[in-house]
């Protein structure tokens, strides 16, 4: 019986967290970064959409020489509790969007190595949905 | 308790099957996270190299594709020459590969998902580019994403593969007739960087069995070796300055890296490696 109630138990917190992610309605603040990205000039390139308590990492090859900009949007308007951070190939951190205590809306990142890089978009508080937009120029 | 039991034996196989199932869908998203043909569609554009509408594939031939196979390949061709169109300007045709690729996915049973509507809309408004960058490229990552949920990573892998390759055939193509030495070298080291994501892409076909996919992976593979040599160095270094600039986070990154030289024979080996395995993607026999 108490098996029984432990598989339950786990189905149900499958269910729960498949449902709170199923609520995060990225749209709004997809659109909301492209906002920021297209006045600096910047050519779209991706959507990084993050939800779920432990956020998520995304990778991307920046190029020597090429500008990039990731734009982050979450339910706040300064961006509280949602933060980005660039990792290289070996792990090592580039650069954080919380800084000194403040979470900045964008990163602007000029690439002096080519090669694969990691974005892990983090939250440091409820609810945990957000967007990142990565956009660059030459 | 005999309940109890095979409900806990269901979980354990549950989480067992889905572990090598998990790792083939984590393939697939890094292979979809990187491969961006508008990245080099827009060097392609910026670097003031004129739109070659020779280079790209013939739209028309979509209804003679019968198997899944070419057609989810194909689908990744038409979608990679809408975007190197998009980000040129050239609405006619941007809209005609947007037909094939729209009738595409309807023969994979994923048209769903494309909203031809709005994306007229978007590209009659020329203002709208990043949205309508947004709009086709969340389109391709949401067929893949509902293929792969639907049992059918084969297809959702084929599908970047297509659109990876016509990407690196664009590349090669544009980096062969280049004579500017500095536009020449970016072309290189961005064909150089694709080994990277070749590799996943042999990873995310290896699973399968299919004559087909294994002649294909066979022949990725071949342009793999011709790829190995070239060495993509990343250093961890002193941190560039990360500075607090019009509200904003800037920085310049880690050290830097020295563009890759190839010749122009290793080009031309590899262009026509290129151009052969596309060739045979998109053949209507």
């Amino acid at each position: 019986m108490k098996i029984f109630a432990l598989n339950c138990l786990i189905i149900v917190f499958i269910l729960f967290n498949y449902s709170l992610s199923a609520q995060c309605d990225t749209d709004k603040y997809t659109d909301k970064c492209i906002k920021r990205i297209q006045p600096e000039g910047y050519t779209f390139l991706k959507t990084y959409p993050v939800s779920g308590e432990k956020g998520k990492e995304y990778s991307y090859i920046f190029s020597h020489g090429t500008k990039y900009m990731v734009a982050l949007s979450n339910h706040d308007a300064q961006n509280k509790g949602f933060y980005l951070t660039i990792y290289d190939s070996n792990k090592k951190q580039v650069v954080s969007s919380h800084l000194d205590g403040k979470y900045f809306p964008a990163i602007q990142f000029t690439c002096k190595s080519t090669g694969i890089y990691y974005m892990r978009f983090s939250f440091d508080a409820s609810p945990h949905c957000g967007v990142g937009v990565l956009g660059m120029k030459r | 308790m005999k309940k109890n039991t095979l409900m806990g034996a269901f979980l354990i196989a549950f989480t067992m099957g889905i572990t090598p199932l998990k790792a083939q869908e984590d393939i697939l998203k890094t292979v979809l996270d990187i491969v961006s043909p508008v990245d080099i569609s827009d060097l392609i554009k910026k670097q003031g190299i004129k739109y070659d509408k020779t280079m790209l594939s013939n739209h028309v031939n979509f209804a003679a594709y019968k198997s899944d196979f070419k057609r989810a390949l194909n689908l990744g061709i038409y979608s990679t020459d809408m975007g190197y169109s998009t980000i040129n300007e050239q609405s006619k045709d941007a809209l005609s590969f947007l037909g094939s690729v729209k009738k595409t996915a309807e023969a994979l049973k994923v048209g769903q998902f494309i909203d031809s509507g709005k994306m007229m809309m978007l590209a009659a408004n020329k203002k709208d580019i990043n949205k309508l960058l947004e709009e086709t490229t969340t389109t391709f990552e949401n067929i893949s994403d509902y293929l792969d949920k639907q049992k059918k990573p084969s297809l959702a892998a084929l599908m970047i593969t297509g659109g990876w390759l016509e990407t690196f055939h664009i590349t090669c193509q544009v980096a062969q007739k280049q004579s500017d030495k500095k536009v020449k070298e970016e072309l290189n080291t961005k064909i150089v960087t694709q080994k990277i994501v070749l590799e996943k892409i042999l990873e995310a076909l290896k699973p399968y069995s299919d004559k087909d996919i294994v002649k294909l992976r066979s022949d990725l593979s071949g342009l793999s070796k011709l790829l190995e040599k070239y060495k993509i160095e990343q250093e961890s270094g002193t941190a560039g300055e990360v500075k607090e600039e019009n509200g904003l986070i800037t920085t310049t990154g880690n050290n830097s890296s020295k563009d890759v030289e190839i010749t122009q024979e290793e080009l031309k080996k590899i262009a026509e490696s290129v151009t052969s395995i596309r060739s045979s993607i998109m053949s209507i026999k």
